[in-house]
């Protein structure tokens, strides 16, 4: 009878756990975020419900994390994989040849197109002796610490849609941003910084703006704070000209005093205990967190590990510096923008390939590999996920019928990964031999998500948050899991 | 098996028996649908709901869930637990055998709820959402000296049942900023509150309601209520989020149709079918905004799925926002847990399916006037191109006899002399020397034919110039004989150009439009090729890679060509350069005086814009029928079988009539059907829905929190049947709001203080019961405009465009085009009201946002109310913040003299009381030590105190 009732639902437990794919360790996953009631007390929190909790307290993930901050290293405008890291060494020599290939981009379908070979040249680096073009030497020397993702497939090859996927996991706008995802999964560590910080290219926001750090339907505080890598790193972080430390710290005290009186007869009203915590928080704030761009402390050998000493690359120098300092003070998830606005401002090389390449790859390879060799240095890199990459790849047929310029190209391109528990010194996928298609083990945005998510401790299929009469989730209604080459 | 079988059925009798007189005597009957209907849809529904019948149990309705399961058991046996299978599974501690199989357990309480109601024969009932209201019996209550009105019964009767009692009044001037913050969005002035306190007759709270119901800022606090809803934003989200002109119309009619107590009826009909009504007017054509307000893609991946999200958003909007209910869910499958099947999913989304597609610039601007008036209008602009035309062709002749003439005497003047130094490049040529291939079609392409993104697929190609051969100037190389042609062509860049220069002829009218923007315009007929310098007007568009050009041309009669090419950087010398220096020589001066004067003529007739008689809305129009599939999962590649409008099969609706096309059969005349379906008393939903959302903005939560979702995951009403009376009431008074508002502020329970009471407290700490009123935060709008109100800064100026207030520099830097990002308002306009401010989907203005007025994406029911150290700092360091308090420091020293009388006025105004002396001695203490401690002047430390008063919590919460 035992048995007879163990069909009753057809199924055991045991295998719906393993047909969900949550596996066996899904079962100390009980208490899932949606369901603990943390989101009823956000929902609640201003009936006056007696249990207020800072919706940005530290929360830990489903399980042991392996990486506790996220550093996404945005290309913005899509760089070319196959003039990057996805060498593709049958090409060379092809240049102006005719083929047949279907293709994708801004310009539409096509079935044709001119080869554009690689316009730089390919040396080995590293025990893994992994292929990288002349355009990343400095991330040459890296190698061994790096996965590489050749077989990267997204759903739109344009720019305003493609970046709300890489950034939102969707198409359409209005789903809060990874980052979000994260800051609302753990909270942050350092009450005196947001928990998920962007910093953006001088030129401009990238395409949709606020929208690719936005919290979409979630509270506004999970999403992005834009940081400024010099000067007041936050908004209105500074004290208005002229008013002085202890002014300020008059007026506080005397706004403390006034609230205090006031709540005396509401005790039980914790919304205006938050909000007289908030006001001391922002105080401590203003105080630490320009220290967190205070790049003077750092030692000169740091410095010219990163290029700030260079004009070419001191701008993404410092923001890479920052990035591992905002790490060292807990901030779970740091985005930085190489390129911005429209046009040859960022990655979007319609017009002249080379141009375009050596200009953005220039600014930012040699911040990039000092980030990765500096974390490593300080045995941050273990637990620092380190993720680059852009919305889409290029083709690799010319545009236009002259010049070097390549269109968008979703059905094929590269992303790596570093730190973080990432297994280091892989690359994983194909595309085929022009690079046009992921061929091999063909990953999603979607793996990218839930590997991220995963490396942070969270079972992407269970962080969810109930809205519009769905448990909505980063990577979506259906299963997704991992990337189990790359963990 | 058979053991146990048989045993339990001789055992049921017994059992059933033993069960009652226990529970008889020990507990309530269990309410199936508030206390267990819920646990099975959140918790069982997955796999045994409308959807899933795992191992053969399916819990959605009581047949299926009393039938014998797959393995011969039953997992509900009435009046019998022991028997019923599905109790031993959710207690069971077997790993394999507990259910549900994943996620928390259930508690105890849940458990034990189930066995009582099994044990009390397992009684069901329809969901309570899904049948209509009818009016409950107003219950007896012990006290009947608190009953101002049923509403108090209703809540009363559930406070004596717990044994609670209610709270005490509010105090008077708690109860003022309550009711000026509920009606209006604004504190109460120092007169308005000394007015009140010095009524002392017993109507004299009815009266400010009554007062605040009519005042104009009524419907400008509720209208924004409204807008959460159908997510109101003024840009179409994504690359370039483009605007949506003239969606500030909707705005204003919102805010109109509360301020004129419009019936809900009427609302929803405007909104949803405004066009199809017999009495449409301009007013119900504005209200079909509702269509135009969400996220629009211009350049999307996939068209055809598009297309089916932007239907999807309406539906989504539609039915959470007028039914609350969340039928979107059922998009791909059938829904998991309300029983919603995909089929009235797209039964639902059939109502919309001619709704033409949206559009950039005016492409979704519907006239508002009467055909007379459009007659007339038509008239007065053919007689300006007339007088037009007559200018361009006797400038023309004039100009043409120069050119040859310069041939001859000047020949070492080339007319057109090029900079060096930038070099002309041709981008494409004109059709002159060699035909260059466009896309071109003279049928109607319909809406976005502009566009950079439509498909041009379908239209023929072709070498220009096109038109009549004989034509002036032409070069025909494709005939076209008919009234319209228009073309496209595609065009890569590599860098963006310094100069721009359309080379185009034209015979007649022509519109050129440049990736999706429309940057020249001409009227009339050309005898030659000109060239236009269109850097201006394009520069915000191009982009290095694909850019399209696009022009219609229209002719009336006679010849007809048009032709264009693009010349980046070249630089010509224009004629009009040339006759300045060898007019007079070659035309003489009579001639270049007549030239100039005709010259001056043109330029101010052009310079003339015709007033803009017909007024435009953005708005709802529909092209075409289109069918309507089951998409499998949602894929509009995987079409099933064709479904036509119906109404969803749960709400047990009538079918729906679609025999009768609109009035004047521009629209298939569906949407009025649901319009109509919507808003009628035998709809079971909509009337609740309302109330209950009013309920919810009076109290902080609804009676249903849940406000938007009223299916199975949707919360409970803690008071259902003060719902049904409420939702009964609003239909017999005929769907009107204010008397729904002064019947709930003239009750007890509304003005109840919001003290605690400790026993009450402990046992209720959410207030299910309303053992007290709920204290709020101000919301974003509130708090902005309160603040401006209090400096004496607020411009109370209704309607019209939105205004752009300044916002930090750091925040338009987060744009993709900074310099473009937003507009400039002057300081006086920057000081309207919230609801008048820019809504833009990529720049969210930063204190409203901060301060959680939602996303404007998808609608928003429930605002969050979220406390977090940013908005600490915007409002202690803001720029905004700064300026307000100078400016209240400014006002206290200009109404008052001594600085106690100062410090007593902004008290006074930041929380509406007379404060006590101690309190205004302390402040004036505290200003003074600015300036002894911190060397501050009069006017600084006033300035800081003021700014001290506008973060108070005192200021921003209300009792």
């Amino acid at each position: 009878m035992k048995n007879d009732r163990k069909q009753f639902c057809r199924r055991t437990r045991r295998e719906f756990l393993w047909q969900a794919g949550g596996g066996f360790t899904a079962l100390p996953l009980a208490s899932m975020l949606a369901e603990d009631g943390f989101l009823a007390r956000q929902t609640h929190a201003a009936d006056g419900k007696s249990t207020y909790q800072n919706p940005l307290a530290p929360k830990p993930p489903h399980f042991a994390p392996k990486a506790k901050s996220v550093i996404f290293l945005f290309m913005y405008g899509g760089p070319s994989h196959i003039d990057t890291f996805d060498y593709k060494a049958s090409m060379y020599g092809m240049d102006g040849k005719t083929v047949d290939v279907k293709t994708f981009g801004r310009g539409g379908h096509k079935n044709q197109g001119r080869i554009v070979e690689p316009k730089w040249k390919f040396r080995q680096y590293g025990e893994s002796g992994k292929w990288i073009s002349d355009l990343f030497p400095n991330i040459g020397s890296c190698v061994d610490d790096i996965a590489f993702v050749h077989s990267m497939t997204a759903d739109s090859p344009i720019h305003g849609s493609a970046m709300l996927m890489m950034n939102s996991g969707k198409v359409l706008s209005g789903s809060p941003a990874l980052g979000s995802w994260v800051n609302y999964g753990l909270g942050t560590e350092n009450e005196n910084l947001p928990g998920f910080v962007v910093m953006l290219d001088g030129k401009g926001g990238p395409i949709s703006g606020a929208k690719n750090w936005s919290s979409g339907y979630m509270p506004a505080s999970y999403q992005g704070v834009v940081m400024r890598s010099a000067g007041t790193p936050i908004l209105d972080l500074k004290v208005p000209e002229g008013m002085s430390d202890s002014t300020q710290r008059k007026m506080l005290d005397r706004l403390l005093a006034k609230n205090q009186q006031h709540q005396a007869s509401r005790i039980d009203n914790s919304d205006l205990a938050a909000r007289i915590a908030s006001y001391e928080l922002a105080y401590k704030m203003q105080q630490h967190a320009p220290d967190a761009v205070d790049l003077s402390k750092e030692t000169e050998s740091t410095k010219k590990l990163y290029g700030l000493d260079r004009p070419k690359t001191s701008d993404f120098a410092r923001k890479c510096i920052l990035a591992r300092r905002l790490v060292e003070r807990g901030v779970r998830f740091i985005q930085i923008y190489s390129g911005g606005a429209h046009n040859d401002d960022n990655w979007d090389a319609h017009g002249d390939l080379e141009k375009n390449h050596n200009h953005h790859a220039g600014s930012t390879d040699q911040p990039i590999a000092g980030l990765l060799k500096d974390l490593k240095q300080r045995n941050l890199l273990d637990e620092t996920l380190v993720v680059w990459g852009g919305e889409f790849g290029r083709q690799p047929t010319a545009e236009y019928a002259k010049g070097t310029g390549r269109d968008h190209n979703s059905y094929g391109f590269t992303m790596w990964l570093a730190g973080g528990g990432i297994k280091a010194g892989t690359s994983l996928g194909q595309t085929d031999e022009l690079g046009s298609s992921a061929v091999e083990k063909p990953y999603h945005v979607k793996h990218l998500h839930a590997t991220i998510l995963n490396q942070l401790g969270f079972d992407p299929n269970h962080l969810s948050y109930f809205y519009g009469g769905l448990d909505q989730k980063l990577v979506g209604v259906e299963h997704v899991n991992p990337i189990a080459e790359l963990i | 098996m058979n053991y146990k079988t048989s045993l339990n059925t001789c055992s049921l009798v017994w059992l059933s028996f033993f069960a009652a007189s226990v529970n008889a005597t020990e507990s309530q009957p269990v309410d199936f649908g508030r206390e267990i209907q819920p646990i099975l849809a959140r918790r069982c529904y997955q796999c045994h709901g409308p959807s899933a019948s795992e191992g053969g149990l399916q819990l959605n309705s009581r047949d299926s869930a009393l039938a014998e399961l797959d393995s011969g058991e039953f997992g509900i046996v009435p009046g019998d637990p022991a028997a019923s299978v599905i109790l031993d599974r959710i207690r069971s501690e077997d790993e394999d055998l507990q259910m549900p199989p994943e996620g928390k357990r259930l508690t105890a309480e849940e458990i034990e709820l189930i066995e009582r109601w099994i044990s009390q024969d397992a009684s069901w009932s329809e969901h309570w959402a899904f049948e209509r209201p009818s009016r409950p019996e107003v219950p007896a209550t012990e006290n009947t000296d608190w009953i101002v009105n049923p509403i108090d019964a209703f809540i009363l009767s559930g406070l004596e049942q717990a044994g609670f009692q209610p709270a005490p009044p509010a105090d008077k001037i708690a109860l003022l900023r309550r009711a000026y913050y509920d009606l209006t969005g604004l504190p109460p002035t120092p007169s308005q509150v000394s007015a009140f306190l010095a009524d002392k007759s017993p109507d004299a709270f009815e009266r400010v309601v009554d007062e605040l119901l009519d005042s104009d800022h009524y419907g400008e606090k509720w209208a924004r209520h409204w807008l959460d809803l159908v997510r109101y934003a003024e840009t179409n989200g994504y690359e370039r989020d483009g605007r949506k002109d003239l969606i500030w119309k909707y705005r204003d009619y919102v805010i109109r149709a509360f301020n004129e107590d419009k019936s809900y009826r009427q609302f929803i009909l405007e909104q949803l079918a405004g066009d199809e009504l017999p009495n449409a007017d301009a007013d119900s054509v504005t209200a079909t905004g509702f269509y135009r307000l969400g996220i629009w893609d211009d350049e999307p991946a996939d068209r055809e799925l598009a297309r089916y999200d932007y239907l999807d958003d309406i539906l989504r909007t539609t039915s959470e926002a007028f039914l609350s209910m969340t039928i979107g869910c059922a998009r791909c499958h059938d829904h998991k847990i309300d029983p919603v099947a995909q089929k009235d999913y797209y039964s639902f989304l059939a109502f919309f399916s001619d709704i033409s597609p949206h559009g950039s610039g005016n492409a979704n601007h519907v006239p508002l006037m009467d055909p007379q008036q459009q007659a007339e209008f038509d008239q007065r602009v053919a007689a300006k191109q007339q007088h037009e035309q007559r200018l361009t062709d006797e400038i023309t002749k004039i100009e043409t006899n120069f050119v040859e003439a310069m041939k001859t005497k000047h020949p070492e003047v080339a007319l057109k002399p090029k900079n060096p130094d930038l070099g002309e490049r041709i981008i494409f040529a004109d059709s002159r020397e060699e035909g260059q291939e466009w896309e071109f079609t003279t049928s109607n392409p319909g809406d976005n034919w502009f566009q950079i993104a439509f498909d041009d697929s379908q239209w023929k190609k072709g070498p220009g110039g096109f038109g009549r051969k004989g034509t002036p100037g032409s070069e025909v190389r494709t005939d076209w004989h008919s009234r319209d042609i228009w073309l496209r062509k595609d065009f890569g860049l590599t860098e963006i150009p310094e100069i721009l220069t359309l080379q185009i002829h034209h015979d007649e009218d022509a519109e050129v439009y440049l990736n999706g923007k429309q940057v020249a315009t001409f009227k009339g007929f050309l005898r030659e090729y000109r060239e236009v310098d269109i850097t201006a007007a394009s520069i915000d568009v191009l982009q290095t890679g694909r850019n399209t050009i696009a022009i219609h041309c229209r002719q009336t009669g006679g010849d007809q060509y048009i032709d264009a090419g693009l010349v980046a950087d070249g630089v010509s010398e224009s004629i009009a350069n040339l006759i300045k220096k060898y007019g007079q020589e070659i035309l003489g001066e009579k001639e270049v005086e007549r030239l100039q004067q005709m010259r001056g003529q043109l330029a101010k007739s052009q310079a003339q814009k015709l007033e803009f008689r017909p007024s435009f809305a953005m708005a709802v129009a529909e092209r075409g029928r289109h069918k309507m599939w089951i998409l499998g999962r949602g894929n509009p590649a995987a079409k099933g079988d064709e479904v036509s409008a119906a109404f969803p099969q749960i709400l047990d609706p009538p079918a729906a009539d679609l025999s009768n096309p609109s009035s004047d059969a521009k629209t298939s005349g569906k949407r009025v059907v649901l319009a109509k379906w919507i808003a009628s008393d035998d709809n079971p939903v909509t009337s609740r829905a309302l109330v209950n959302r009013l309920w919810q903005h009076h109290f902080g939560r609804g009676l249903v929190r849940s406000s938007s979702d009223f299916g199975f995951q949707g919360d409970s009403p803690t008071h259902p049947k003060l719902l049904n009376w409420l939702a009964v009431e609003f239909m017999e008074g005929d769907w009107h709001l204010k008397r729904m508002h002064k019947l709930i502020m003239m009750s007890k329970t509304y003005q109840m203080s919001s003290t605690p009471n400790g026993s009450a407290l402990a046992k209720d700490p959410t207030n299910d019961r309303f053992w007290r009123f709920n204290m709020r935060r101000l919301t974003a709008e509130e708090l902005r405009d309160s603040i401006l109100s209090i400096a004496g800064n607020l411009n109370k100026k209704q309607f019209g465009p939105s205004i752009f207030p300044p916002l930090p520099a750091e925040v338009l830097a987060t744009a993709s085009r900074p310099g473009a990002a937003w507009g400039r308002s002057s300081p006086e306009e920057s000081s309207r009201r919230s609801i008048y401010v820019h809504v833009k989907r990529s720049l969210r203005h930063p204190m409203l946002a901060s301060f959680d007025a939602p996303d404007t994406d998808t609608g928003c029911a429930v605002r969050v109310s979220t406390t977090v150290p940013t908005q600490a700092l915007s409002m202690l360091n803001g720029e905004f913040i700064n300026r307000q308090a100078a400016q209240l420091a400014t006002r206290l020293r200009e109404e008052k003299g001594a600085l106690s009388d100062q410090v007593q006025l902004g008290l006074l105004l930041t929380t509406a009381r007379q404060p006590d002396p101690a309190t205004v001695t302390e402040d004036v203490e505290f200003i003074e030590e600015l300036i002894s401690d911190e060397g501050l002047s009069a006017e600084e430390a006033l300035r800081n105190y003021c700014l001290v008063l506008l973060n108070t919590n005192e200021f921003a919460y209300l009792d």
